[in-house]
Protein backbone atom coordinates (compact mmCIF):
# COMPACT_ATOMS: atom_id res chain seq x y z
CA UNK A 1 0.00 0.00 0.00
CA UNK A 2 1.30 3.34 -0.89
CA UNK A 3 1.43 6.31 1.67
CA UNK A 4 -0.42 8.55 -0.19
CA UNK A 5 -3.29 6.21 -0.15
CA UNK A 6 -3.53 6.49 3.44
CA UNK A 7 -2.40 9.85 4.52
CA UNK A 8 -3.76 11.85 6.35
CA UNK A 9 -4.06 15.23 3.73
CA UNK A 10 -5.17 18.01 6.68
CA UNK A 11 -2.25 19.93 7.20
CA UNK A 12 -2.37 22.62 8.77
CA UNK A 13 0.36 25.60 9.00
CA UNK A 14 1.33 27.93 11.40
CA UNK A 15 4.02 31.15 11.17
CA UNK A 16 6.83 30.74 13.29
CA UNK A 17 6.16 33.58 15.47
CA UNK A 18 2.59 33.12 16.39
CA UNK A 19 1.94 31.87 20.69
CA UNK A 20 1.47 27.94 21.28
CA UNK A 21 -1.61 28.78 22.80
CA UNK A 22 -2.89 29.78 18.84
CA UNK A 23 -1.38 26.51 17.74
CA UNK A 24 -3.52 24.47 20.81
CA UNK A 25 -6.46 26.62 19.69
CA UNK A 26 -5.88 25.21 16.37
CA UNK A 27 -5.62 21.44 17.03
CA UNK A 28 -8.33 21.73 19.17
CA UNK A 29 -10.84 23.57 16.85
CA UNK A 30 -9.51 21.41 13.43
CA UNK A 31 -9.25 18.18 15.46
CA UNK A 32 -5.81 17.64 14.49
CA UNK A 33 -2.99 16.09 16.19
CA UNK A 34 -0.27 18.11 14.65
CA UNK A 35 0.77 21.54 12.91
CA UNK A 36 3.40 22.47 11.12
CA UNK A 37 5.67 25.54 11.31
CA UNK A 38 6.84 27.86 8.91
CA UNK A 39 10.34 28.34 9.37
CA UNK A 40 12.01 31.64 8.65
CA UNK A 41 14.65 29.81 6.52
CA UNK A 42 12.88 28.17 4.74
CA UNK A 43 12.30 24.93 5.92
CA UNK A 44 9.57 23.59 8.15
CA UNK A 45 9.43 22.37 11.83
CA UNK A 46 6.43 20.46 13.25
CA UNK A 47 4.48 20.60 16.14
CA UNK A 48 2.39 17.70 18.00
CA UNK A 49 0.50 17.56 21.22
CA UNK A 50 3.08 15.99 22.88
CA UNK A 51 5.55 18.42 22.40
CA UNK A 52 3.39 21.22 23.90
CA UNK A 53 2.90 19.10 26.93
CA UNK A 54 6.59 18.39 27.44
CA UNK A 55 8.10 21.46 25.81
CA UNK A 56 5.80 24.50 27.28
CA UNK A 57 3.10 22.87 29.99
CA UNK A 58 5.39 20.81 31.50
CA UNK A 59 8.13 23.77 31.96
CA UNK A 60 5.47 25.99 33.85
CA UNK A 61 5.53 28.28 30.45
CA UNK A 62 3.10 30.44 29.39
CA UNK A 63 1.51 29.20 26.20
CA UNK A 64 0.30 32.90 25.24
CA UNK A 65 4.27 33.57 25.84
CA UNK A 66 6.20 30.64 24.01
CA UNK A 67 6.36 30.79 20.31
CA UNK A 68 5.77 27.95 17.91
CA UNK A 69 9.35 27.68 16.32
CA UNK A 70 10.57 27.46 20.25
CA UNK A 71 8.61 24.40 20.46
CA UNK A 72 8.93 23.07 17.61
CA UNK A 73 10.73 20.06 16.44
CA UNK A 74 13.28 20.53 13.23
CA UNK A 75 13.75 18.72 10.38
CA UNK A 76 10.43 17.49 9.10
CA UNK A 77 10.69 13.90 8.05
CA UNK A 78 8.99 13.55 4.98
CA UNK A 79 9.15 11.09 1.80
CA UNK A 80 7.52 11.11 -1.55
CA UNK A 81 3.83 10.37 -2.29
CA UNK A 82 4.43 7.37 -3.85
CA UNK A 83 6.71 5.31 -0.23
CA UNK A 84 5.47 2.51 0.73
CA UNK A 85 4.03 1.98 4.07
CA UNK A 86 6.89 -0.79 4.93
CA UNK A 87 9.21 2.15 3.59
CA UNK A 88 7.06 4.75 5.89
CA UNK A 89 7.25 2.26 8.96
CA UNK A 90 11.30 1.86 8.96
CA UNK A 91 11.48 5.47 8.58
CA UNK A 92 9.42 6.49 12.14
CA UNK A 93 11.43 3.29 13.49
CA UNK A 94 14.81 4.69 12.26
CA UNK A 95 14.23 8.65 13.16
CA UNK A 96 11.90 7.81 16.21
CA UNK A 97 9.26 9.63 15.00
CA UNK A 98 5.38 9.10 15.45
CA UNK A 99 4.73 11.70 12.42
CA UNK A 100 6.25 11.00 8.81
CA UNK A 101 4.96 13.86 6.47
CA UNK A 102 3.97 13.44 2.78
CA UNK A 103 5.63 15.33 -0.58
CA UNK A 104 5.23 15.71 -3.86
CA UNK A 105 7.93 17.25 -4.86
CA UNK A 106 8.41 20.35 -2.25
CA UNK A 107 4.85 20.82 -1.51
CA UNK A 108 3.64 18.77 1.58
CA UNK A 109 0.22 17.30 0.79
CA UNK A 110 -0.11 15.12 3.92
CA UNK A 111 0.76 13.38 6.70
CA UNK A 112 1.17 9.99 8.22
CA UNK A 113 1.07 9.13 12.04
CA UNK A 114 0.73 5.72 13.96
CA UNK A 115 -2.88 5.67 13.69
CA UNK A 116 -2.56 5.89 10.06
CA UNK A 117 -0.05 3.54 9.61
CA UNK A 118 -2.43 0.67 11.51
CA UNK A 119 -5.20 2.01 9.59
CA UNK A 120 -3.32 0.99 6.33
CA UNK A 121 -2.51 -2.02 7.03
CA UNK A 122 -5.93 -3.21 8.15
CA UNK A 123 -7.57 -1.84 5.63
CA UNK A 124 -4.76 -3.31 3.25
CA UNK A 125 -5.72 -6.87 4.43
CA UNK A 126 -9.58 -6.11 4.04
CA UNK A 127 -9.62 -4.95 -0.10
CA UNK B 1 -31.88 -22.85 -3.04
CA UNK B 2 -32.41 -22.57 1.02
CA UNK B 3 -34.18 -19.88 1.79
CA UNK B 4 -31.41 -18.63 4.18
CA UNK B 5 -29.01 -18.36 1.26
CA UNK B 6 -31.33 -16.52 -0.85
CA UNK B 7 -31.68 -13.71 2.53
CA UNK B 8 -27.96 -13.66 2.76
CA UNK B 9 -27.46 -13.81 -1.14
CA UNK B 10 -29.60 -10.61 -1.55
CA UNK B 11 -28.00 -8.73 1.43
CA UNK B 12 -24.75 -9.30 -0.10
CA UNK B 13 -26.57 -7.79 -3.56
CA UNK B 14 -27.55 -5.10 -2.20
CA UNK B 15 -24.18 -4.21 -0.16
CA UNK B 16 -21.98 -4.36 -3.42
CA UNK B 17 -24.51 -1.81 -4.43
CA UNK B 18 -23.60 0.36 -1.96
CA UNK B 19 -19.66 1.24 -3.32
CA UNK B 20 -21.04 1.53 -6.30
CA UNK B 21 -23.66 4.59 -5.29
CA UNK B 22 -20.72 6.00 -3.19
CA UNK B 23 -18.45 6.12 -6.35
CA UNK B 24 -21.10 7.82 -8.54
CA UNK B 25 -21.85 10.23 -5.84
CA UNK B 26 -17.91 10.95 -5.69
CA UNK B 27 -17.61 11.32 -9.60
CA UNK B 28 -20.91 13.66 -9.88
CA UNK B 29 -19.19 16.03 -7.12
CA UNK B 30 -15.30 16.04 -8.25
CA UNK B 31 -16.08 16.33 -12.01
CA UNK B 32 -19.15 18.53 -11.39
CA UNK B 33 -21.71 16.32 -13.46
CA UNK B 34 -24.59 15.99 -11.51
CA UNK B 35 -26.38 14.52 -14.41
CA UNK B 36 -25.43 10.76 -13.09
CA UNK B 37 -26.74 11.50 -9.81
CA UNK B 38 -30.08 9.88 -11.29
CA UNK B 39 -28.44 6.73 -10.90
CA UNK B 40 -27.74 6.74 -7.20
CA UNK B 41 -31.87 7.33 -7.49
CA UNK B 42 -32.12 3.88 -9.25
CA UNK B 43 -29.83 1.98 -7.34
CA UNK B 44 -31.72 2.92 -4.47
CA UNK B 45 -34.77 1.71 -5.99
CA UNK B 46 -33.01 -1.47 -6.89
CA UNK B 47 -32.26 -1.87 -2.96
CA UNK B 48 -35.54 -1.11 -2.04
CA UNK B 49 -36.69 -4.35 -4.36
CA UNK B 50 -34.23 -6.07 -2.86
CA UNK B 51 -35.35 -4.83 0.90
CA UNK B 52 -38.99 -6.26 0.18
CA UNK B 53 -38.19 -9.26 -1.22
CA UNK B 54 -35.71 -10.17 1.47
CA UNK B 55 -38.55 -9.16 4.47
CA UNK B 56 -40.86 -11.37 2.41
CA UNK B 57 -38.47 -14.41 2.47
CA UNK B 58 -37.81 -13.77 6.57
CA UNK B 59 -41.66 -13.67 6.89
CA UNK B 60 -42.30 -16.55 4.98
CA UNK B 61 -39.69 -18.58 7.65
CA UNK B 62 -36.02 -18.21 6.64
CA UNK B 63 -33.78 -18.11 10.28
CA UNK B 64 -35.15 -19.46 13.26
CA UNK B 65 -37.45 -17.27 15.06
CA UNK B 66 -34.77 -15.94 17.43
CA UNK B 67 -33.01 -14.77 14.64
CA UNK B 68 -35.46 -12.90 12.55
CA UNK B 69 -35.72 -9.39 14.05
CA UNK B 70 -31.93 -9.43 13.67
CA UNK B 71 -31.50 -10.36 10.36
CA UNK B 72 -34.22 -7.93 9.34
CA UNK B 73 -32.53 -5.25 10.93
CA UNK B 74 -29.37 -6.03 9.05
CA UNK B 75 -31.31 -5.53 5.92
CA UNK B 76 -32.69 -2.26 6.76
CA UNK B 77 -29.35 -1.34 7.78
CA UNK B 78 -27.79 -2.15 4.37
CA UNK B 79 -31.28 -0.28 2.74
CA UNK B 80 -30.35 2.65 4.82
CA UNK B 81 -27.02 2.80 3.72
CA UNK B 82 -28.72 3.11 0.14
CA UNK B 83 -31.14 5.44 1.35
CA UNK B 84 -28.96 7.97 2.67
CA UNK B 85 -26.32 8.35 -0.07
CA UNK B 86 -29.21 8.97 -2.61
CA UNK B 87 -30.18 11.75 0.17
CA UNK B 88 -26.81 13.15 -0.25
CA UNK B 89 -27.19 13.09 -4.17
CA UNK B 90 -30.99 15.14 -3.79
CA UNK B 91 -28.78 17.41 -1.52
CA UNK B 92 -25.89 17.85 -3.99
CA UNK B 93 -28.71 18.21 -6.85
CA UNK B 94 -29.90 21.60 -4.66
CA UNK B 95 -26.39 23.55 -4.66
CA UNK B 96 -25.87 26.04 -7.11
CA UNK B 97 -22.20 26.56 -6.40
CA UNK B 98 -19.79 23.39 -6.12
CA UNK B 99 -17.01 25.14 -5.87
CA UNK B 100 -16.99 24.82 -1.72
CA UNK B 101 -17.39 21.14 -1.69
CA UNK B 102 -15.36 20.42 -4.45
CA UNK B 103 -12.15 22.41 -3.09
CA UNK B 104 -12.54 21.19 0.22
CA UNK B 105 -10.15 18.41 0.92
CA UNK B 106 -12.41 17.50 3.94
CA UNK B 107 -15.12 16.72 1.87
CA UNK B 108 -12.77 15.10 -0.60
CA UNK B 109 -11.67 13.09 1.75
CA UNK B 110 -15.25 12.06 3.14
CA UNK B 111 -16.39 10.96 -0.34
CA UNK B 112 -13.44 8.73 0.05
CA UNK B 113 -13.72 7.31 3.45
CA UNK B 114 -17.96 6.33 2.00
CA UNK B 115 -16.88 4.37 -1.11
CA UNK B 116 -13.61 2.74 1.20
CA UNK B 117 -16.17 1.58 4.04
CA UNK B 118 -18.81 0.37 1.20
CA UNK B 119 -15.88 -1.98 -0.87
CA UNK B 120 -14.59 -3.24 2.78
CA UNK B 121 -18.47 -4.43 3.54
CA UNK B 122 -19.36 -5.53 0.70
CA UNK B 123 -16.17 -7.50 -0.39
CA UNK B 124 -15.92 -9.00 2.65
CA UNK B 125 -19.86 -9.88 3.78
CA UNK B 126 -19.66 -13.78 3.09
CA UNK B 127 -16.07 -13.94 4.50
CA UNK B 128 -17.21 -12.37 7.96
CA UNK B 129 -20.22 -15.51 8.76
CA UNK B 130 -16.86 -18.08 8.00
CA UNK B 131 -14.08 -16.05 9.98
CA UNK B 132 -15.43 -14.13 13.36
CA UNK B 133 -11.57 -12.39 13.45
CA UNK B 134 -11.96 -11.08 10.28
CA UNK B 135 -15.01 -9.43 11.39
CA UNK B 136 -13.60 -8.04 14.27
CA UNK B 137 -10.49 -6.44 12.41
CA UNK B 138 -13.20 -4.85 9.89
CA UNK B 139 -15.25 -3.28 12.98
CA UNK B 140 -12.25 -1.75 14.02
CA UNK B 141 -11.25 -0.39 10.80
CA UNK B 142 -15.02 0.81 10.29
CA UNK B 143 -14.90 2.50 14.24
CA UNK B 144 -11.52 4.48 12.65
CA UNK B 145 -13.15 5.55 9.79
CA UNK B 146 -16.10 6.63 11.11
CA UNK B 147 -14.54 8.61 13.84
CA UNK B 148 -11.63 10.37 10.86
CA UNK B 149 -14.98 11.29 8.99
CA UNK B 150 -16.95 12.25 12.16
CA UNK B 151 -13.59 15.36 12.34
CA UNK B 152 -13.66 15.34 8.59
CA UNK B 153 -17.24 16.88 9.10
CA UNK B 154 -16.44 19.15 12.01
CA UNK B 155 -13.54 20.36 10.26
CA UNK B 156 -15.77 21.11 6.70
CA UNK B 157 -18.68 22.70 9.02
CA UNK B 158 -15.88 25.20 10.61
CA UNK B 159 -14.49 25.96 7.21
CA UNK B 160 -18.22 26.35 5.92
CA UNK B 161 -18.82 28.91 8.58
CA UNK B 162 -16.54 31.47 7.70
CA UNK B 163 -17.47 31.37 4.13
CA UNK B 164 -19.69 34.09 2.64
CA UNK B 165 -22.45 32.08 0.41
CA UNK B 166 -26.16 32.65 -0.47
CA UNK B 167 -28.54 31.05 2.51
CA UNK B 168 -30.16 28.10 0.50
CA UNK B 169 -26.48 27.39 -0.87
CA UNK B 170 -25.35 27.47 2.74
CA UNK B 171 -27.88 24.96 3.55
CA UNK B 172 -27.84 22.69 1.19
CA UNK B 173 -24.18 22.15 1.59
CA UNK B 174 -24.89 21.93 5.27
CA UNK B 175 -27.21 19.29 5.05
CA UNK B 176 -24.97 18.01 1.92
CA UNK B 177 -21.82 17.12 4.53
CA UNK B 178 -24.18 16.08 7.25
CA UNK B 179 -25.32 13.58 5.05
CA UNK B 180 -22.59 12.28 3.39
CA UNK B 181 -20.96 12.23 6.88
CA UNK B 182 -24.30 10.06 8.20
CA UNK B 183 -23.45 7.33 5.73
CA UNK B 184 -20.53 6.11 7.84
CA UNK B 185 -22.45 6.27 10.98
CA UNK B 186 -25.02 3.83 8.97
CA UNK B 187 -22.28 1.44 7.80
CA UNK B 188 -21.05 1.42 11.55
CA UNK B 189 -24.84 0.75 12.40
CA UNK B 190 -24.80 -2.12 9.74
CA UNK B 191 -21.39 -3.38 11.23
CA UNK B 192 -22.63 -3.72 14.68
CA UNK B 193 -25.89 -5.75 13.56
CA UNK B 194 -23.76 -7.48 11.46
CA UNK B 195 -21.97 -8.38 14.73
CA UNK B 196 -24.45 -9.36 16.77
CA UNK B 197 -25.86 -11.26 13.92
CA UNK B 198 -22.35 -13.81 14.12
CA UNK B 199 -22.43 -13.96 17.47
CA UNK B 200 -25.85 -15.50 17.62
CA UNK B 201 -25.15 -17.93 15.17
Amino acid sequence: MRVEEVMNSRVEFVEPDVPVLEVIEKIVNKRIRVVVVKLKDGSYGVITIRDIVYRCLAKDANPENIKAHEIASKPLIAVEKGASLKEVIALMERSKVSNVFVKEGEKIIGYVSLIEVIGGYLIGRLL
Amino acid sequence: MKAEERVIGNIEAMLKLSPIACEILQKAVMEKDRSILEEISRIERDGDDLRRETARIIYKGAFIPYLRSNILRLVEDVDDILNTVDKAGKYCRKINDLDFIRSSIEVGRLLEINVLLCKIMSKNFIEFFKDPEKLKEAAIVVRMLEKEADNMKHSALESLRSRDIEFWDGLFTFNFIESIEEISDVVEDTMDTLQVIVLSL
